[in-house]
């Protein structure tokens, strides 16, 4: 029973959200709509019908039986993210690294926080870096090189030629990243 | 027939000109790149190619992203065949015949069917999008807001229907995605809807933040947990040469062509049924009606030819539906129809009154880029593949400088890179808890066009609802959207009774044997 509760649990995280989000379009409104629908038709619509789908699928989950995948038609849609077969073998269970995980959430937030405050390129250079480092990439000359060369060029590609404000940081950051542009003919 | 030749004629002549030539051949080359490269698929390439299109000429960038699409249904076959590493899932089919080909000494053999597969599957593609694209826009200048409504609903239904695995979780990625899409001020009544005060959302969460976010920052943040682990090399051996059928050969397996090529057309006009499902559909068929049906799994070609026709010809029946109604059947289409939007461009009927030369200059590039990847997969596959031995940590690490650069670049905002970066972990959760996420990007960029022609249908028939049944168009249409919802519910049915059948039929034999 417990582990269908756990299989469950992203049907009542999201059944729980969806009533947040219907209170909160409770309070959507306009005025002189009159006998026509109002903004908050089109969203309580799809709200009420995520509960729904959610109830079905908690009821499924504690209820139903386990059916066994259906082979061709479980195949991973294109594009999804769980389309990635990578040639592992099917059925055993692939080791899994939270730690890695929580790390590369960490560095994601980390290199978003400090963009403004150290600038694209530093800013990028050491996400990479990290990320690399991060992802068991051993040969720290490489990796050196690659992150620099790398944020040198979108650098350069961005913001020479496709015309984007990438942002160049608080002093004294920011100095590097000028420099870098002068150094580059980017104005 | 003769106005279509002529335009095709001129379209032809516009995509020779340099930026659009220069785009056709990068497209070809980073799409065959991104399909060889097991930790990208072909949909999160054409999405982290998007941002390099803002500067870029409408016409160029979409035949940047089209060339991108049709070679990288094409390049994974190399890997699958030679390496046993599928680079799309598209490609699955292809390990059961093209590797035991490969095994048996024939790599070159098995490479040649697969170009040939692809150059008919892509060749055929375009003559029908050609062919079906002006009737299907002269048909879609009938459509008032109703029909419209009711073609966005087939286009939802048929995503989740066949878009694989549960059904209630490809709702649930739907009905979030329609509202994703509702966050920002309403378009017919101007009232904030859940912008939580934050000045930017006032203009909406970008459907390129969605995208991005949940198909490539998640599937790195997926990869990264499993620790960057793709499967070692194991090259087939021998020399990396492609070696191209004989016509005696190739006229044996006109049925498996014909039959493949049926099968990816239709499997492309119908949305959500991609190019995965065509190319197990068509490997199923084979093995139902191919003359060598019991071969199968053993190295024939046969089973190389089916899923390789089947997967290529999917790319211009999913053209069709974009370029005449402006709704995507597949992620690559979405894509495509994002960078359409991002240019300021609607694609629907009027535009081919409007803006023929540039959807000529997009079926021309269409020919163009078949014809190309092929001459890119025959020269160049030796070098290609060398991608392969890449670090997956270093691929990883680009993937989200794109990312972040690509989100950052449409409004400038430090608020979308901490929408992507939201996405990236709903992604991740998305895989973790197998929900799909084609159905939440359909809904992102599809949510609008549907409430809108919802609430213009619901003002212009005095809240009338049964006008989308009553007219004989969109009556039609959400009838086939209903019956796609119910496919997986009759589906189950049909195998269950097929279940009990074969269960019936072995206590019979048992019976009779004692």
């Amino acid at each position: 029973m417990i582990a269908k509760l756990k299989e469950s649990l992203p049907y009542w995280v999201t059944l729980a959200v969806s009533g947040y989000f219907f209170r909160i379009a409770q309070g959507i409104s306009a005025p002189g709509t009159g006998d026509q629908l109002g903004p908050d038709f089109w969203p309580k619509m799809f709200l009420i019908l995520m509960m729904l789908v959610c109830a079905v699928g908690i009821g499924r989950t504690l209820f139903g039986r386990r059916r066994k995948p259906d082979e061709v038609f479980d195949a991973p849609t294109e594009g999804a993210p769980s389309a990635q077969l990578g040639g592992e073998p099917e059925g055993e269970p692939q080791k899994r690294y939270p730690l890695l995980l929580l790390g590369g959430i960490v560095l994601c937030l980390g290199y978003v926080v400090l963009f403004d405050t150290l600038g694209f390129f530093l800013d990028t250079f050491a996400f990479m870096l990290a990320f690399m480092l991060l992802g068991r990439y051993r040969r720290i000359g490489a990796a050196v090189g690659t992150s620099l060369v790398g944020t040198l060029v979108f650098m350069y590609v961005f913001m020479k030629i496709v015309y984007v404000s990438l942002p160049i940081g608080s002093p004294p950051f920011s100095d590097v990243s000028i420099f870098l542009m002068r150094l580059m003919g980017i104005r | 027939m003769l106005d279509i030749l002529y335009n095709l004629g001129a379209g032809f002549i516009h995509v020779f000109a340099v930026p659009h030539l220069v785009a056709l051949i990068v497209g070809l080359v980073v799409g065959m790149l991104v399909a060889v490269l097991p930790g990208l698929t072909l949909v999160m390439g054409v999405v982290l190619a998007l941002p390099f299109t803002y500067g870029m000429d409408i016409t160029t960038s979409i035949i940047l992203l089209t060339a991108m699409y049709i070679s990288g249904t094409y390049g994974g076959a190399f890997t699958s065949i030679l390496f046993h590493i599928p680079g799309e899932p598209i490609d699955v089919p292809l390990l059961w015949d093209g590797f035991p080909m490969a095994r048996k000494g024939e790599p070159a053999k098995a490479l040649g069917w697969t170009l040939f597969a692809a150059l008919t599957g892509g060749l055929i593609t375009c003559i029908v999008a050609v062919s079906l694209a002006v009737p299907f826009a002269h048909f879609a200048l009938r459509f008032d807001q109703p029909e419209y409504f009711a073609v966005v609903m087939f286009g939802f239904t048929s995503v989740v229907a066949l878009g694989g695995g549960s059904l209630v979780n490809a709702l649930i990625s739907l009905f979030l995605g329609v509202l994703l899409a509702t966050v920002g001020v309403d378009d017919t009544w101007g009232v904030d809807r859940f912008t939580f005060g934050i000045p930017v959302l006032r203009d909406g969460i970008e459907y390129l933040t969605v995208m991005v976010g949940a198909y490539g920052v998640g599937e790195v943040l997926s990869r990264l947990e499993l620790g960057f682990t793709s499967s070692p090399l194991q090259a087939a051996g021998g020399k990396i040469a492609t070696k191209i059928p004989s016509p005696r050969e190739l006229w044996q397996l006109r049925s498996t062509f014909a039959r493949s090529s049926l099968v990816g057309v239709l499997c492309g006009i119908v949305p959500g049924a991609g190019a995965t499902i065509a190319s197990f559909v068509a490997y199923g068929v084979e093995s139902q009606y191919g003359a060598r049906r019991k071969e199968l799994g053993t190295g024939i070609p046969d089973g190389i030819v089916a899923p390789q026709v089947a997967s290529t010809a999917t790319v211009g029946g999913h053209m069709v539906p974009l370029l005449t109604l402006g709704i995507p059947g597949s992620g690559a289409t979405a894509v495509i129809l994002g960078a359409f939007l991002l240019h300021g461009l609607q694609p629907g009927p009027m535009v081919f009154a409007r803006e023929s030369t540039m959807v000529y200059a997009i079926f021309a590039s269409m020919f163009l880029s078949v014809i190309g990847m092929c001459l890119l997969g025959y020269f160049t596959i030796k070098l290609l593949i060398k991608v392969l031995y890449l670090p997956e940590a270093i691929t990883a690490a680009f993937v989200i400088l794109f990312c972040v650069i690509g989100a950052y670049s449409a409004r400038n905002t430090i608020t979308d890179l901490w929408l992507i970066m939201i996405f990236g972990v709903l992604g991740y959760l998305f895989e973790r808890f197998r929900f799909p996420v084609a159905p939440m990007v359909l809904g992102v960029i599809l949510g609008p066009l549907a409430e809108q022609s919802f609430m213009t249908s619901m003002i212009s028939f005095q809240n009338d609802w049964t006008v989308f049944f009553r007219r004989p168009i969109s009556g039609t249409v959400i009838a086939l959207a209903i019956v796609a919802l119910l496919f997986p519910l009759l589906r189950h049915l049909l195998q269950r009774r097929k279940l009990l059948a074969q269960g019936a039929q072995v206590l019979r034999e048992r019976q009779a044997e004692t």
